[in-house]
């Protein structure tokens, strides 16, 4: 069960009309493509997409599922929208009660354990081992940690494990962590346990969400066991966070995310048309991501560009990342910032991003010789002049 | 009214002029502008013409080929209204026959026809690089009450007698089918590009195949011009024959500049994006120290080096201190530390050792020595697979073979020679 219906408000414009699982990421990619990835080669053959928050642009994205072989006779892959039943339920009000309107499917395959994911973080990750230490352990649930950098107060879950690793403790969003291993909100669920304790929770709930009010619960009752993931794994919120992941990329640095055999939908965005990138005479460019059907005639330093981006002569793109289709005109300076998609920058125009990063969102127009400072976010479509 | 119209394309044959990269894959599914396949460009008209019906008709070593096109829906073709059909040699009552021309290969696959009930047959060359709608010469094929209707262009002279030429009247009409001959009186190149009405088609290919004239150009349409109304259509624009080395070299580098009138950008291509792992790349990346001008690069190439005036395949490595220039690098390559690699063809695995120099980035006069006729002007070709071992120097208009281990290649090969072909 992919949990990718979460409205955010962090994400600012680029959240604006998607939801985070469908935000471009890594230069030709959605965000959901690599939990997707994972799941079609770790050999999970059903899927359960849960969606709430202007789906769209999710919908057309992931479609049937093709691009991750989620076709031909064994393997489904299903939207799961709130729908109305007998009783008004209604919109999904948590992460468990998402999953408990959606019991019909879990119920329709009867597997033995359920993986539930979220959609909106970026990692690659084998899910196999996971799920054989939860068999080997007969857990009830066996949740990801990663042992991470945090700060106090922490905006993770934060897990205490022991010898055996059994997760003994387990504090949401503490004051001051115990301990440096953060959840990551990946569960393996016994299937009987997962359906007793959103049923349960759709009684008693308060949040409704399966981080809050299940997890805590079943650590204390339970048998509940820690599976420690070290590698690279992006939770993309706050905007800084979404913006210093691609550094990451860029800089090879720390633990970033692998792009390695990351599929997504090519007949998206004109990728399946999609010539390969053009670098001009200047071949200045260096550090950076380049997708198909872009062109760099200018500089492009430290920067993600997604496909179809046309970057002028004499510009100069530093440290941003630029969505699908962006035009940087002749001479226009752009630094430390984020375009969604469309955006067209004008001649000479400057973006400064240095003391904050700028976030234009889709569509915006800079106009000729425009010098904007960051901090600064720009409405979808607005024209800056 | 609306005529029915199934296309045929011949990608059967073999380019002996490409010698290498050519010899184990046929002519229409060599790589070609880093993501392409020489029949993409074809498959492409023909999808973008809205032509619904289609056979590809293969012969030499045809399983890449059909890898590639697989069941045609990259270009379209699924549904209950569309028709893609692979039609290799087959083995039937009276004839258990190889295809023995163009002609033949049609008259071989009637039945194809015949199933497929059209009014008008568009007989296609999945050889050619060019970008064109076939629906304004349907058109013109209709407004002339022709019974054939033959594209052509106008070529340089001097380049008359590479094509076969002709020489029409007035009105378009052909009065003269010249097979490439250098002293033709006219220089309209026939583009391999026919639309024939499937009556005359059929009657034609009954009088001319058991009589042992098997092939179009040079024995069915020459003995067309009196008894039938044949025309010309005048296409303008970007064609070429990539038969040569040379001239594949060239449309490459055509590639690279839009004003060429290759431009990929406007042409929308389509190709099958799941051979070769290229699903599987993630964007182009270049590193700190990488120089890349006036150059295509593909998803998946890691380039830390220097690439200039180059055409890279996905998955190509070029790395730190390592020079590629003028070249066509197809999938997967690695280019070694400090190497050097100058107007150069690497086909797809090829690994280049460090410090090893390839070519030269100035054009030359010479020729190969064993093959001539296939290679000369300073180009070097590598076969698929093949290993330079560090610190080996090849010389311009130098062969080496598919699978050459690094063993088996000498240190330093002069100007022209073979190895490993």
């Amino acid at each position: 069960m992919v949990l990718a219906g979460g409205r955010t408000d962090a994400l600012g414009v680029l959240t604006a009309k998607r939801p985070q699982a469908a935000l471009p990421f890594g230069g030709m990619f959605r965000v959901i493509d690599f939990v997707l990835t994972n799941l079609s080669e770790s050999g999970v053959e059903k899927v359960g997409i849960l969606s709430q928050y202007k789906p769209l642009s999710l919908m057309d994205h992931v479609g049937i599922g093709r691009p991750w072989d989620y076709n031909g006779r064994t393997r489904e892959l299903s939207f799961l929208p709130p729908y109305q039943g007998s009783k008004e339920i209604d919109w999904y009000k948590g992460t468990a009660d998402a999953v408990y309107q959606n019991l019909h499917f879990i119920e329709r395959h009867k597997p033995k354990d359920v993986l539930v994911l979220s959609g909106d973080h970026a990692y690659r990750m084998d899910y196999r081992p996971l799920i054989a230490m939860h068999r080997e352990k007969r857990a009830d649930l066996t949740m990801v940690f990663k042992p991470m950098q945090v700060s106090s107060p922490c905006r993770f879950g934060i897990g205490v494990i022991g010898k055996n690793g059994k997760v003994l403790r387990y504090f949401e969003k503490p004051e001051v962590p115990e301990s440096n291993l953060v959840s990551l909100t990946i569960y393996c669920f016994r299937r009987e346990v997962l359906e007793e304790q959103v049923k349960e929770n759709a009684r008693t709930g308060k949040s409704f969400h399966i981080y809050d009010e299940i997890v805590p619960r079943l650590v204390e009752d339970g048998r509940v066991y820690g599976f420690i993931f070290r590698r690279g794994w992006e939770y993309l919120r706050p905007v800084s966070a979404y913006y210093d992941a691609h550094m990451r990329l860029v800089n090879c640095r720390g633990d970033r995310v692998s792009m390695e055999r990351v599929r997504t939908n090519l007949e998206e965005e004109g990728l399946a048309e999609a010539p390969p990138a053009y670098f001009g005479w200047c071949g200045a460019a260096t550090k950076s991501f380049v997708a198909p059907g872009s062109t760099v005639i200018g500089r492009a330093h430290k920067s993600v560009i997604f496909p179809y981006v046309r970057v002028e002569e004499d510009a100069f793109v530093r440290e941003s990342v630029v969505f699908h289709r962006c035009q940087v005109g002749r001479g226009a300076r752009v630094r430390r910032a984020i375009l969604d998609k469309d955006c067209v920058i004008g001649k000479g125009a400057v973006l400064d991003g240095e003391d904050g990063i700028i976030v234009l969102g889709k569509g915006v127009k800079v106009l000729d010789g425009v010098i904007l400072k960051g901090p600064r976010e720009v409405a979808p479509g607005e024209v800056v002049g | 009214m609306d005529r029915r119209v199934v296309a045929l394309i011949l990608a059967g044959g073999r380019g002996t002029r490409l010698n290498i990269i050519a010899s184990r894959r046929a002519k229409p599914a060599v790589p070609f502008a880093g993501i392409y396949r020489i029949i993409d460009f074809t498959m492409t008209n023909v999808m973008r013409s809205g032509v619904q019906h289609l056979g590809v008709l293969t012969q030499y070593r045809p399983t890449s080929l059909m890898e590639h096109l697989g069941d045609g829906e990259s270009w379209d073709f699924h549904g209950l209204r569309t028709t893609f059909r692979i039609l290799p040699p087959q083995m039937g009552t009276s004839s258990t026959d190889w295809y023995k021309g163009t002609a033949d290969a049609v008259f071989q696959n009637l039945d194809f026809l015949e199933a497929q009930k059209p009014d008008l047959v568009l007989i296609l060359s999945g050889d050619h690089i060019y970008n064109m709608d076939y629906r304004p010469m349907i058109s013109w094929h209709l407004e002339t009450k022709a019974d054939l209707t033959i594209a052509g262009m106008r070529v340089p002279w001097e380049e008359v007698g590479r094509f076969g030429t002709m020489v029409l009247d007035g009105s378009l009409r052909v009065q003269t089918f010249l097979e490439k001959v250098h002293d033709s009186p006219s220089n309209v190149a026939n583009m391999g590009v026919y639309c024939f009405n499937f009556q005359t088609l059929v009657e034609e290919l009954q009088n001319n195949c058991p009589k042992g004239r098997y092939d179009f150009g040079a024995d069915v349409i020459p003995g067309m011009l009196k008894r039938w109304k044949v025309v010309a259509y005048m296409f303008e624009g970007y064609w070429r024959d990539v038969g040569t080395l040379n001239s594949f070299w060239e449309a490459n580098q055509d590639a690279l500049r839009p004003e060429s009138g290759l431009d990929l950008w406007a042409w929308k291509v389509r190709t099958n994006l799941e051979g070769r792992g290229q699903i599987y790349h993630p964007p182009a990346i270049v590193d700190a120290r990488a120089k890349v001008q006036n150059s295509l690069v593909s998803r998946g190439c890691i380039i830390k080096g220097e690439v200039r005036n180059s055409i890279l395949s996905p998955g190509v490595i070029v790395e730190r201190e390592a020079v590629v220039v003028s070249s066509v690098v197809m999938h997967d390559c690695r280019i070694g530390r400090g190497a050097v690699v100058a107007r150069s063809i690497l086909d797809k695995d090829v690994t280049v050792g460090e410090g090893a120099k390839i070519g030269d980035i100035n054009p030359d006069d010479k020729r190969n020595k064993r093959f001539p006729s296939h290679l000369w002007g300073g180009l070097v070709v590598i076969g698929k697979k093949s290993e330079v071992p560090a610190r080996c120097n090849i010389g311009p208009n130098c062969i080496i073979g598919a699978g050459v281990k690094s063993r088996d290649m000498p240190l330093h090969l002069d100007n022209g020679e073979c190895v490993g072909c």
